[in-house]
């Protein structure tokens, strides 16, 4: 039988250089305790070894003057983009780690001056560029960011500079703006304005029959993505 | 909030600027009057106003009449849409929109002042260097001094 540490380095590249395994995090992929439930390790490893997924580092942008504590709902949003992935698609979420960077480059109130949300012929703001720095040596290609919002006042945006691929989401994202920035970028799949039950509605606060569908034309789109792996 | 079409209804409660910036692309006359009327209503929630706010600040050729605009409400606005006014000035770029910039160098926030200092290094005309450098001299908080310090130095390097 093929002993976890195994699973663990082959098929996701953690604890190659011999440092400690932590099933919580390294395995589980859980990093915080805002979402508790029932988790099984067996299940895990099977899907680590069989099903596609994506890597995802995830960083919480947080004031120097408060406290540097991780995104209270980031559990939430992991789990969230799992449990669609995975029902929807076959594909799940891995996160390579979460950090929390103290900093005061988009002031106090943590609002990002973006240029503009366009997925081509995008514009990088000062803003933009110094917060898709941070993150990049987490051990995964697109990284997360949690702001609180951009100038605008949006929910999130999945534009990026050029070979540093990530998306933000703010403080007052739905359950569902995580993974919905996420599905912009990991398969360039575009809104859907008329289909309200799906994911990709404009508005992810106003969508019905939850949980939220992907279709099989958006699945192929993140299935076939070159940043869809597999062990 | 004010009576809209539904496409800019669903512009402005969308999770993210797609639809907006398709809005503004197109340019229609109607529907800067519109965000102008979101803007102006004082029952409009922040982060509506937030986003047409934003949306008038990138109108194809109505510089002036965003300006105009943001002139009339400034001084009501909270501290968040006060940033994303002062952020929608820095893009117009304009004379005037320099003046009502330079007008917020005095807010309390620290953060509206950041939001000056980025809108002035777009700007880059002798009036904003010389607020810049004020800013990089005088003001009370340390990470707005660093900030205009920066923009100096980057904008002297170009």
């Amino acid at each position: 039988m093929t002993s976890l540490r195994t699973v663990v380095q082959d098929c996701l590249g953690k604890g190659e250089t011999g440092e400690s395994i932590s099933v919580r995090e390294d395995v589980l992929g859980v990093y915080g305790d805002d979402n508790p439930r029932a988790r099984s390790v067996v299940e895990r490893l099977d899907r680590i070894q069989t099903q596609p997924f994506v890597r995802i580092a995830l960083v919480t942008v947080r004031p120097t003057s408060s406290p540097a504590e991780q995104n209270a709902n980031l559990q939430r949003d992991l789990d969230t983009a799992n449990a669609i992935y995975q029902s929807e698609c076959g594909v799940w979420v891995y996160p390579v780690g979460s950090r929390v960077v103290s900093t005061d480059f988009l002031g106090e109130t943590v609002q990002l001056d973006q240029d503009d949300c366009f997925g081509s012929g995008h514009s990088v703001s000062d803003d933009e560029d110094a917060l898709f720095d941070l993150g990049r040596d987490m051990g995964a290609e697109i990284v997360g960011y949690y702001i609180n919002s951009d100038v605008a006042g949006f929910r999130g945006c999945a534009a990026h500079p050029k070979h540093r691929l990530g998306f933000w989401v703010g403080s007052s994202a739905t359950q569902w703006t995580f993974t919905h920035e996420l599905t912009h970028l990991v398969g360039r799949n575009k809104h859907r304005t008329n289909d309200t039950n799906n994911l990709m509605f404009t508005n992810t606060g106003a969508i019905q029959n939850l949980p939220p569908d992907l279709t099989d034309n958006q699945c192929e789109r993140i299935q076939d993505d070159k940043r869809t792996e597999s062990c | 909030m004010e009576r809209i079409t539904e496409d800019l209804r669903l512009a402005l409660e969308a999770d993210d600027p797609e639809e907006l910036e398709a809005i503004i692309e197109r340019g229609h006359p109607e529907d800067f009057e519109a965000f102008q009327g979101v803007i102006e209503n004082e029952e409009t929630p922040t982060t509506y106003r937030r986003r047409a706010l934003y949306a008038l600040g990138k109108w194809p050729d109505r510089d002036s009449d965003a300006v105009n605009v943001i002139e009339s409400v400034l001084p009501r606005l909270t501290e968040l849409e006060r940033i994303t006014a002062i952020s929608t000035l820095g893009r117009i770029g304009t004379a005037d929109a320099r003046e009502l910039i330079v007008s917020k160098a005095d807010d309390d926030s620290p953060d509206v002042r950041r939001q000056v200092i980025k809108g002035l290094s777009r700007i880059e005309d002798e009036t904003a260097m010389d607020t810049l450098r004020e800013f990089a001299e005088a003001d009370e908080t340390e990470h707005v001094r660093e900030l205009a310090r920066e923009t100096l130095r980057r904008l002297q390097e170009e």
